[in-house]
């Protein structure tokens, strides 16, 4: 039986490795992979709630997230993929549309 | 028979409503029969009437309520009493024999569906008016006779002048009706009910408000019955077809004033100074008609101030207290003066509308039947004595006017009424009739049936209606006053020898005025007038003289409250609050918009604008930026959450 | 059956699905304003049919909370009085459409939807017995009635619409000031906050403060009325407005005042309208010879109807005031007559201008001779209007001028001059109008079927009051006895002092 802290730990030690690799890496590709590390943390967490109050919601969100994540990964790869093949941008600080009073310099 | 009073007005009623609703399908030569077929049924009731008893006791019928509040119930009920007798078969006699002339004499009108409309509806409303048994109920038949002396008037109201007449006629009678409405509405708060049967026992107590309600009905009465001062609108009223003017403006309608006191004699009685003022008006009406209808020269307005004059007559029986006299009188009359404006009317006709009595005569259009039956009225309306109807009606008020308080006074003032009658209507009938110039138009053959059978029955009236009242002091029958006696009190009489000197004394002012016409048409013929002339064919000169105070004052005040009040007052009132509205609103647009709130709101745009450009610096587009904010921000939270000391 | 909701609702509903629904269609619109309102018509005749009174008079009782927080109900009852004027509003509604028939020519089904609004307003005002419901139901007649002038009037109508809704509106919010205050003194006096009328009835207003409270009232239901001085918006929306406008303007808008005075001032505040009593027939009489008089002058025809009706409504207030059973039955009867007898005379004017294109007495003239049923009807209604015994008016004039002579022969002789100086200004109108020679050569269609149709109605409405008046004043003596038992009764020499 691991206890719920070891567990809780390691989530959390996965949420902020996401975490950095989203606010430190300027790729998309590993902008989405810190994403997905973020949300196998989440998902841990919620495995070892369930698992220390002996209920199956735990395990239930785990899926639903996994099933959520994958569905956003398809969405993301395709517009990863759009973004290069329309703007040749792998590096996010490429895309900068949305900059106020810029939007005539558009990469 | 009770059960069928409800048809002497009814039928006339109906009559004139199958007119309205479905005269247009009935053709048209057939619609004056109709007319005439109510007027027959209504007289042939009145006629049942009398033979089923009315002449001993008054029936009664109630046919149902008209207004109940608060207890007060007036109906729609109807009491045919004596008094109501005379009236009702006057009434509905000479209404009857009007209509069945009208067949001939409205002959070739065009609109002869309203006339007859009116005609009975004229009829319907005089018989509600003498046999209503509440004075609602007569009030509503009084305004309904009116409405239809207005609409009849008018008849031809193409013209202006005959429209304005009726417009007049109606406008005039309606101030006395007024009062008389005010005297009703005294007398109700006072008893608390209108039904003749209850009221006027009430009243021969002692009430001090007599004096006004008397007053006031006296004024209701002298405005229908065209008396002085509101004597005005009956020589215009001639405007209208002579039948109308023989039906409503000499036999019935003119005398609903005379029937309405009569029927509330009880107050005057409480009212004596009122009871003498009545008697005063009527001879100043005698004379007064009688000196304008001599100026005249159009035959109808002769016959209206004649009219006049003779009501006066009636006035001044009623003012001695002689109620029967009065009302003998009012039935003589109406047989002789319908007579004299029927057989007016034929000759105008026959002479192609001709009013005017000195072309009628060089025109010389009437002939021997029309001759004769305006030389009977004329003789009635002069009282040539013994053998007309006209004296023994016209000696026995003279009579009993004496012994009234200033009696003397008043005989004075009647006998040169009498004696002015003489002269002014055979002054009409010698111009017409007997001129010596060659006739222009030559007699027409002979009158039409429906024209002829009325004169002549009228004539035959005119004539045999006085015995029924022979002269006080004399030995023949008094059936009338006696008859009348248990409802209207007696006459009194002077004493016996006084009463023959007074008799003799009328019977010569008769035959002396009659003389008198001959040399004053004879002045005419040589293009002499009267003195005064003017003033006395203006009728006194009263149109003039209301005109001036009351006419036009009262459209001054009008216009003046108009342009003043209104205009001035009220509209210029609301326009200057506008405008102070306006002024308001401009000081606020210059100093509160543009001072504060304007210059407020340019205050808030330029710090929001340098807000905005500050602000804008942060929105660069780098989604690693947003990140790095996001992930503060929600840390921020969090560590707030957990462990700031008060948070969470 | 909730009878007065549906009452109140149906030409709503109605109207609002006419002008969803007609898309343009003008046929359409036209017959279902005239089917709503005909079935609007019976349903009121079969409400009057089945009625049974209740204990305590009222016909039907309708209760329902609706904003119990502050004792607002949705309240509605059905008396004689309001019957009575519940039946003249259903009334005047298929003529008013019938006399707008061709008369309207653009946007006929918001015009409908308007007509239908307005009656559905008026309606309420008559039924609701909860003074906010009131007060909200007194707002919304206002607002269709405005777009009506303002939209379907003549030359000025813009200026005839703003005057009348600044008018009114400035009356009814002294109004609304007056029942927050009877509310507030209620709920201090009992603990127990309501705007229920019955319940308010035992407020005991009294003192200066009763009087202020009952002039708020008065001014809303004097400017709707209208009494002198406050009657200029008056001839301007009567003239201005369009036919049918004309007819619920004088037919049921001015009622609403009188109503109002007779269902709120007297009862409510018995003490202040008594001591008031003088004042208001005092301006009831110099309303009745103030508007004939200026009858008189006018050379518009419409104008010259709106002044008589400034002369009318003085005569309802006369009665109202004499405060006993029979000025209060006249002043109602006299509402009634006064609605079918105007209502019907401004039809007529109304079918003049579709004819000529103008209300000028100065154009007209000699009409009798082409329109002989429209003269015939004219005159009717003018001798109608001019108090003729046997016609409506009479039977409220009589018994108004019956009440008021109880209490003040001087002021009731100066009514009765009221009487003298109608007979001229409507005799003269008649004579300009119809009588002389024909004074402009047009091509004068006489009545056809729907006109004798709206008229004939009014026709057979104006003889049976005058002739048989007795349904109607029977089932008004429950609810004036109610309204006469409410006031301390006012002795005769306290009011004879105001002559």
């Amino acid at each position: 039986m691991i206890p719920l802290t070891h567990s809780l730990f390691v989530g959390a030690l996965l949420f902020t490795l996401g975490a950095a690799v989203v606010l430190l890496r300027r790729e998309l590709l590993f902008l989405l992979m810190g994403l997905e590390i973020m949300f196998n943390g989440a998902a841990l967490s919620a495995v070892a709630a369930g698992q220390h109050w002996q209920g199956a919601e735990g395990q239930v969100l785990a899926i639903f997230l996994m099933a959520i994540t994958t569905a956003e990964l398809v969405v993301a790869l395709i517009l990863v993929w759009l973004a290069y093949q329309r703007f040749q941008a792998i590096c996010v600080d490429d895309l900068v549309a949305l900059r106020d009073g810029r939007s005539e310099d558009s990469p | 028979m009770s059960t069928w009073l409800w048809l002497i007005p009814g039928s006339p009623f109906v009559g004139a409503l199958t007119i309205a609703l479905l005269g247009g399908r009935l053709p048209a030569a057939r619609l004056p029969w109709f007319a005439c077929a109510a007027a027959g049924i209504s007289a042939l009731t009145v006629a049942a009437a009398w033979l089923g008893g009315a002449a001993q006791e008054p029936l009664r019928q109630t046919l149902y309520i008209w207004l109940a509040v608060d207890g007060w119930q007036p109906s729609v009920g109807f009491t045919l009493d004596r008094l109501a007798l005379v009236m009702v078969t006057v009434v509905s006699g000479v209404g009857f024999l009007i209509h069945v002339y009208s067949v001939a004499f409205m002959d070739k009108e065009a609109e002869q569906r309203r006339y007859y409309f009116y005609m009975n509806l004229f009829l319907a409303g005089m018989l509600v008016l003498v046999l209503a048994d509440n004075l609602l109920l007569l009030y509503f038949g009084w305004e309904m006779v009116g409405l239809c002396s207005f609409a009849l008037i008018g008849f031809w109201y193409r013209d202006p002048v005959k429209a304005a007449a009726g417009r007049k006629a109606f406008t005039v009678t309606r101030i006395g009706d007024t009062a008389l409405a005010i005297a009703i509405f005294l007398l109700f708060v006072q008893f608390g009910t209108l039904s003749f049967d209850v009221l006027f026992p009430l009243g021969e107590g002692d009430w001090e408000g007599a004096t006004a309600v008397a007053l006031l009905i006296l004024v209701g009465a002298l405005g229908k019955s065209a008396q002085l001062p509101l004597q005005v609108w009956l020589p215009d009223a001639m405007a209208g077809p002579s039948p109308v003017s023989a039906l409503i403006h000499a036999a019935t309608m003119v005398t609903a004033g005379v029937y309405l006191i009569a029927r509330t004699h009880p107050l005057f009685e409480l009212a004596p100074g009122v009871q003498w003022t009545v008697a005063a008006i009527g001879v100043l009406t005698i004379v007064y008609g009688a000196s304008c209808a001599l100026a005249q020269h159009d035959i109808k307005r002769v016959l209206a101030y004649s009219t006049v004059s003779q009501i006066g007559y009636m006035f001044l029986a009623l003012g001695c207290g002689a109620y029967a006299l009065a009302l003998f009188h009012l039935a003589t009359h109406a047989c002789f003066k319908a007579l004299l404006f029927l057989s007016a009317g034929t000759l105008i006709h026959s002479a192609g509308g001709e009013h005017h009595i000195g072309r009628l005569g060089e025109l010389n259009a009437g002939s021997r039947t029309v001759q004769l039956c305006f030389l009977v009225g004329a003789a009635s309306l002069a009282a040539v004595p013994f053998f007309t109807a006209g004296f023994y009606s016209k000696d026995a008020i003279l009579t009993a006017a004496w012994v009234a308080p200033v009696g003397g006074l008043l005989w004075l003032f009647a006998a040169l009424g009498a004696l002015l009658t003489g002269v002014y209507i055979f002054r009409v009938y010698l111009t017409v009739f007997h001129r010596s110039a060659e006739p222009l138009l030559r007699p027409r053959g002979r009158l039409p049936t429906p024209i002829a059978v009325p004169l002549l029955l009228l004539a035959a009236l005119s004539l045999s209606v006085g015995f029924l009242e022979f002269p006080e002091g004399s030995g023949g029958p008094h059936t009338w006053s006696t008859w009348l006696e248990s409802e209207l009190d007696l006459a009194k009489h002077p004493e016996h020898h006084t009463t023959r000197v007074l008799q003799a004394l009328s019977a010569l002012m008769a035959v002396a005025g009659i003389a008198l016409a001959f040399p004053l048409v004879r002045r005419e013929r040589a293009g002499k007038s009267l003195p005064w002339q003017s003033f006395l064919q203006t009728g006194w000169r009263f149109d003039a003289l209301y005109a001036r105070l009351f006419v036009q004052p009262y459209h001054r005040t009008a216009s003046a409250l108009a342009r003043w009040v209104e205009q001035g007052l009220i509209e210029a009132g609301l326009n200057g609050l506008t405008r102070g509205f306006w002024v308001m609103a401009a000081g606020l647009r210059r100093g509160v918009e543009f001072g504060s709130v304007e210059r407020g709101l340019t205050f808030l745009v330029v710090g929001l604008q340098r807000g905005h450009a500050m602000l804008s610096a942060t929105q660069n587009g780098l989604l690693s930026r947003y990140a790095v904010s996001v992930t503060t921000g929600t840390l921020a939270l969090l560590g707030f959450w957990l462990f700031w000391p008060w948070g969470g | 059956m909730p009878w007065l909701t549906v009452l109140i609702f149906l030409p709503l509903v109605g109207g609002a699905w006419i002008w969803v629904r007609a898309n343009g269609q003008v046929e359409y619109a036209r017959r279902g304003a005239l089917f709503v309102t005909t079935v609007e018509l019976v349903i009121v005749n079969f409400v009057w049919l089945v009625a049974e009174p209740g204990g305590d008079g009222y016909l039907y009782i309708e209760r329902h909370a609706w904003i119990p927080a502050v004792g607002i109900q949705y309240l509605l009852a059905m008396d004689g009085l309001s019957l009575v004027l519940v039946l003249l509003t259903a009334l005047l509604g298929p003529i008013a459409v019938l006399v707008s028939w061709n008369a309207i020519q653009h946007n006929w089904p918001a015009f409908a939807f308007l007509l239908l609004a307005s009656q559905a307003g008026i309606m309420g005002v008559f039924l609701s017995f909860d003074l906010v419901l009131f007060y909200v139901f007194w707002e919304l007649m206002l607002v269709p009635m405005y777009f009506l002038v303002g939209l379907w009037g003549h030359e000025r109508r813009l200026y005839a619409a703003y005057k009348f809704f600044l008018f009114t509106v400035t009356g009814s919010l002294l109004m609304l000031v007056a029942i927050l205050g009877i509310y507030f003194v209620h709920g201090e006096q009992t603990g127990n906050n309501t705007f229920d009328y019955f319940q308010l009835l035992n407020t005991d207003v009294s003192g200066t403060r009763g009087m202020w409270l009952m002039l708020g009232f008065f001014v809303a239901f004097a400017v709707k009325i209208p009494l002198f001085p406050v009657h200029s918006w008056l001839p301007d929306a009567h003239t201005e407005a369009p036919t049918a406008g004309s007819i619920i303007l004088a037919g049921l808008l001015l009622k609403t005042g009188a109503y109002g005075l007779l269902r709120f001032c007297l009862p409510l505040f018995p003490e202040a309208s008594a001591a008031f009593a003088p004042v208001g027939m005092a301006l009831g009489v110099v309303g009745i010879l103030y508007g004939a008089l200026l009858a008189l002058v006018q050379e518009d025809m419409k104008r010259l109807i709106a002044y008589s009706s400034v002369s009318h409504l003085g005569f309802v207030v006369f009665g109202i005031y004499a405060w006993n059973l029979h000025g209060l039955s006249g002043a109602v009867i006299l509402m009634l007559a006064h609605g079918v007898t105007t209502g019907a005379m401004f039809a007529l004017v109304g079918m003049l201008e579709e004819r000529s294109k103008t209300r000028q007495l100065s154009e007209f003239g000699g009409l009798l001779s082409p329109m002989p049923r429209l003269g015939a009807f004219l005159l009717l209604f003018t001798l109608s209007s001019m108090g003729m015994p046997g016609l409506a008016n009479f039977v409220g004039e009589f018994l108004v001028l019956a009440g008021v002579f109880q209490h003040a022969a001087g002021l009731g002789v100066a009514g009765a001059l009221g009487i003298i100086f109608g007979v001229v200004y409507l005799l003269w109108m008649y004579q300009r109008a119809m009588l002389g020679a024909l004074r402009r050569e047009r091509r004068w269609v006489d009545l056809k079927r729907r006109e004798m149709v709206s008229l004939g109605i009014f026709a057979a409405a104006v003889l049976w009051l005058g002739l048989y008046p007795a349904p109607f004043l029977d089932i008004l003596q429950g609810p004036l006895g109610v309204i006469m038992e409410s006031g301390p009764h006012l002795s005769t020499g306290e009011v004879s002092g105001g002559q």
